[in-house]
């Protein structure tokens, strides 16, 4: 026995045919409903993405617009300090010139000095100084090495012989330089005012010629390789 | 008894569909109506972030113009922040001699035998050794007495007696030393 005959299905049809095409329209409808369901979708994760990237760059704007109206667009003669302070490779000459300023600062005279190898490193030079001078000017010294010559100096060890014996004092300075690295994924820093004013306050401390900086803006306009690993681009 | 067949007389319709008519009409159009709403909320929302996209996008495009006619302004902030950054961590080598001299110099004034302050040798752990000169054996006495107190250990974590020496060599002056060992309070 035929289930389904030819006939029947043919009556079906004839006598049903609505519900067959409410059927064809409701699975065309749901095939649109799909294509913008994905299309929504895609389109969500699109703005999303966007959405973060603007976020990351309105913060790089602000900052930056921020920054330019905090320095004044002094912030070269800042940065040619900085690179007087810690220049990008070790500059012997400028030692030199920063021991005689300490001294001619303070009068508190550097009578001899000595690198110390072991405790020199890639960017730290450590020189033992011996040092002359009356308690004052030694104070003087104290309250000015750190700046006064153009060069960031610290000191591990100071054994002062005091008033009576004002010849003898031993000094371990060091002198740093270390190199600036780009990198352009870090978030731009924001500068604040109290960075601003004791940069100014060791600018006024010093009494150096900015002409005479190494330092130079930065190159920017350099063209990104498309491969890395290529040698001909 | 004769069999009589009606052949005007329908059938009655035993298909599923036919049956079930009006059943499957009403779940067409309740689907079809949940269909299309849901469509409509579709088109609204992708026409919504199609716009939010477009304004977005004009957005990244100042941005991004902004930031590339002020790319070296850009480089020089970071170049100083490096720099600053490098120079905060360099300070901390610093033995920061002067504000525990000073610390030292007016807690020795401030007792009653005043003491000549010989060496004094401070690292940048705040590791501290001084020696100090007195004319006196009564003078060191009172000293002695003096470092024991409050006013004179509020300045220390720690401090302590290394060696007590007389220089029979100096007949007047400052013969009696003693030498001092310790660990200056972290100043605030």
């Amino acid at each position: 026995m035929k289930f389904f005959s030819l006939y029947k299905i043919k009556r079906i049809l004839s006598d049903q045919w609505s519900i067959f095409v409410s059927f064809g329209v409701l699975i065309v409808l749901l095939g649109i409903v799909f294509i913008f369901y994905s299309q929504f979708n895609r389109q969500k994760k699109e703005v999303e993405l966007l959405q973060g990237e603007i976020a990351m760059l309105g913060d790089r704007f602000n900052t930056l617009k921020y920054n330019k109206t905090l320095t004044q667009d002094q912030i070269k003669d800042y940065n040619k300090l900085l690179a007087s302070l810690i220049p990008e490779t070790e500059d012997f000459f400028s030692i030199i010139y920063a021991l005689e300023a300490i001294s001619n600062a303070s009068g508190f005279k550097i009578s001899d000095y000595s690198i110390d190898i072991t405790a020199t490193t890639k960017e730290r030079l450590t020189l033992t100084a011996n040092g002359k001078g009356d308690t004052n000017a030694f104070l003087k010294f104290l309250q000015e090495y750190q700046f006064v010559g153009g060069r960031l100096v610290t000191t591990d060890k100071i054994v002062y012989r005091g008033e009576k014996n004002a010849t003898d004092t031993k000094i371990t300075l060091n002198f740093y330089s270390k190199r600036f690295s780009f990198n352009e994924t870090v978030r731009v820093p924001q500068l604040t005012k109290e960075e601003i004013q004791r940069l100014q306050a060791i600018k006024n401390k010093i009494q150096f010629q900015f002409s005479s900086a190494v330092y130079q803006s930065i190159d920017t306009s350099y063209q990104p390789k498309q491969d890395p690993f290529s040698k001909s681009e | 008894m004769k069999t009589r067949i009606n052949l005007f007389r329908r059938k009655p319709q035993q298909d599923y569909i036919s049956v079930h008519a009006s059943q499957i009409k009403r779940t067409l159009t309740t689907a079809g109506v949940v269909l299309f709403l849901l469509f409509i909320f579709l088109i609204t929302q992708v026409l919504r972030l199609d716009s939010q996209q477009q304004e977005l996008l004009k957005k990244k495009e100042t941005y991004l113009k902004y930031l590339m006619d002020e790319k070296e302004a850009e480089v020089n902030v970071r170049y100083f922040k490096s720099k600053q950054t490098q120079m905060n961590a360099f300070l901390k080598n610093d033995a920061n001699f002067l504000p525990y001299y000073s610390v030292l110099k007016k807690s020795l004034d401030e007792g009653v035998a005043k003491p000549i302050l010989d060496t004094i040798d401070i690292d940048k752990d705040r590791k501290t050794t001084f020696i100090v000169r007195f004319s006196s054996y009564a003078e060191m006495d009172l000293f002695l007495k003096y470092i024991e107190s409050e006013d004179f250990l509020k300045n220390f974590s720690s401090l302590s007696l290394q060696s007590f020496s007389i220089n029979k060599q100096t007949v007047t002056g400052n013969r009696f030393e003693l030498e001092l060992k310790g660990v200056f309070k972290e100043l605030k």
